[in-house]
């Protein structure tokens, strides 16, 4: 009797899950380093809103900032990083294990990032916003967190693109830790992980705001920060769409091509 | 005749590269020297359901590749193939449902989970009913000896531990073929021979079929029904294994030990020497000639205390099979 065409993947996400929890102290660690980073960010810029003696920088004030990292790390924790899983795979021949099953591969990388996203959701992202609303008070009207969901679903749903692409680059160049690490060094910068895009310059805001990286951390932490208007969320929602479908085109043509490139590599 | 795999003219080339050597690392490693593999050359075979055949082969021959292309990894440049009458490398996940795959260079369990949360796995993606799961699972614990070593994490296993972990969570599911490449790789000896005998038995009651590669000679004598030599991508034996016996002729080992030292060359004439030492004397000779009254004279003979006939050793016969295709490939 034949698993059902989905059953036999939430199986697989569920043993996925179930490796990480293998390690307990080091969850409890990357934890610990998620709500760090914020609080490093925090000091970084109060130290600047203290030399500059202003309340607000772009009209953006210091509470807002706080909100802004705390957010980012709540997303950055949920972030599909699955590229150096598949890298790994494909460099030791791990996707054999799941080639001589009857799984796609493609499909079992997506439902193990999707169990990663749900489970970080709950233990690491969750908690963190719980947190940032106990001390700050921060909360949002119904409309803007549905909108602030919706931001993150579209983030999740586009590092898990990008994260397929890079990963699936090794079957073609075998080493992509290079990449991979060029692409982080991007959307730390142009996504709004390092500083919030609103605060760029004009010529360096002019071009983040056309990219795809704004929608990986920027686009939910803003909304959530107020930094842009619900109205400019549904208007930036458009450039999200067509980012998707671009993205999505790519990574379709990506795989594709590599079905023929896994005799070169990762078996 | 039910066949359950067909291949037909499989061909499959690599493109791969040899770095130039030279003092300045760097710049050497930047001089390479690109050339073709051919792994697979026109290899037609057919194996019937229920056998059990050997895949063997010098190391790089091809075999590795050969079933990576029959389980649907690997794309072959030509040819085709049906495996339970599915086209391998068009539809992969379908055919996984009825194989089962162990491989002594991969590893197909959670490292860092115990063994049994593997089985788990299997049993999920495969959809196994929990009861049929339990006799399965204690069936394979009794027959390999896994009492103590089911429950443990896996990266704290032997390897031999490991491979039998492995060969449980590839058959699990009760596939109707088992590829099996190298698959007793540092297990121990009770273990392999019951696995021998589990294999029989899974064989026997449930109609599997194994297609299985080893260099271990033990190995093919105790399992091998069907055999297929493989060489630089080349199909260059396929038959049974007396057949392969049979291949260089008729001939017999006659060992004969004597009550003296004996000198080799007053032996040539009998046939062709193999061996000779001291009281000791081994000669290849065609099965007819046992019955010559040459033979009869040299046995009845009061200087000999003793003599045995076998068949030549198989171990030897494969490296003279390996050798005579190498020759026959340099004079082309």
């Amino acid at each position: 009797m034949h698993q059902n065409m989905i059953g036999k993947y939430l199986v697989h996400a569920r043993f996925i899950i179930k490796r990480r929890l293998a390690f307990k102290l080091d969850m409890a660690l990357l934890f610990g380093l998620q709500i760090i980073s914020p609080i490093i960010m925090l000091f970084v810029w109060s130290a600047v809103y203290l030399a500059t003696q202003t309340n607000s920088i772009n009209n953006f004030t210091l509470l807002q900032i706080a909100t802004y990292f705390f957010v980012v790390a709540a997303v950055n924790s949920m972030a599909p990083d699955i590229s150096w899983g598949i890298l790994g795979d494909i460099k030791t021949g791990g996707t054999f294990s799941v080639m001589t099953k009857p799984l796609s591969y493609l499909k079992s990388v997506v439902f193990a990032g999707s169990a990663n996203f749900v489970f970080d959701a709950m233990t690491i992202g969750a908690p963190i916003l719980i947190l940032l609303y106990i001390f700050t008070g921060t909360a949002l009207s119904a409309y803007s967190f549905a909108l602030f969901l919706l931001a993150v679903l579209i983030a999740f749903a586009l590092g898990m693109m990008f994260n397929i692409i890079l990963g699936y680059l090794a079957f073609f160049i075998v080493e992509t830790a290079g990449v991979i690490n060029i692409y982080y060094f991007t959307i730390d910068f142009f996504g709004g992980w390092l500083v919030p895009l609103n605060l760029f310059p004009q010529y360096i805001s002019s071009i983040t705001s056309v990219l795809p990286f704004q929608f990986l951390y920027y686009f939910p932490a803003a909304i959530f920060s107020h930094a842009i208007t619900s109205a400019q969320a549904i208007g930036l929602l458009s450039v999200a769409a067509f980012w998707l479908v671009a993205i999505g085109i790519l990574t379709w043509g990506v795989v594709f091509a590599a079905k023929r490139h896994v005799d070169a590599v990762g078996v | 005749m039910e066949y359950v795999i067909e291949a037909k003219n499989l061909s499959k080339s690599f493109r791969s590269y040899e770095t130039r050597q030279g003092k300045k690392i760097f710049l050497a490693s930047l001089r390479r020297k690109y050339y073709t593999q051919k792994a697979l050359q026109n290899v037609s075979f057919k194996v019937k359901r229920g056998d059990i055949v050997m895949l063997l082969g010098q190391n790089g021959s091809g075999k590795s590749t050969l079933i990576k292309i029959l389980v649907g990894i690997l794309h072959p440049d030509k040819g085709s193939a049906k495996v339970l009458g599915i086209t391998p490398w068009e539809e992969r996940v379908k055919l996984a449902w009825d194989y089962g795959m162990v491989s002594g260079a991969h590893n197909q369990l959670f490292w860092n989970l115990p063994a049994i949360d593997s089985f788990n796995y299997v049993r999920g993606i495969y959809g196994i009913h929990k009861k049929e799961f339990d006799e399965r699972l204690a069936y394979f614990v009794k027959i390999l000896a896994l009492e103590d070593v089911y429950k443990k994490q896996v990266r704290t296993l032997s390897l031999g531990e490991r491979m039998k972990c492995n060969f449980v969570a590839s058959v699990l599911h009760l596939p109707k073929i088992v590829f099996m490449d190298e698959a007793t790789i540092g297990m121990d000896l009770p273990a392999v021979l019951n696995l021998r005998e589990a294999i029989f038995d899974m064989r026997d009651k449930q109609g599997m079929t194994f297609f299985i590669t080893t260099h271990i000679v033990d190995e093919i004598k105790a399992l091998a029904r069907g055999v297929i030599i493989i060489d630089k991508g080349r199909i260059v034996f396929d038959g049974t294994r007396a057949e392969l016996q049979r291949f260089f002729g008729s001939k017999k080992q006659l060992e004969i030990r004597f009550n003296k030292e004996i000198r080799e060359k007053d032996y040539a004439r009998y046939g062709e020497i193999v061996e000779a030492k001291k009281d000791y004397l081994r000669l290849e000779i065609e099965a007819d000639a046992l019955k010559s009254s040459k033979i009869s004279e040299l046995l009845n003979n009061d200087e000999v205390t003793d003599y045995n006939v076998s068949d030549p050793d198989l171990a030897k016969v494969l490296a003279r099979f390996y050798k005579l295709n190498r020759e026959k490939r340099h004079k082309r």
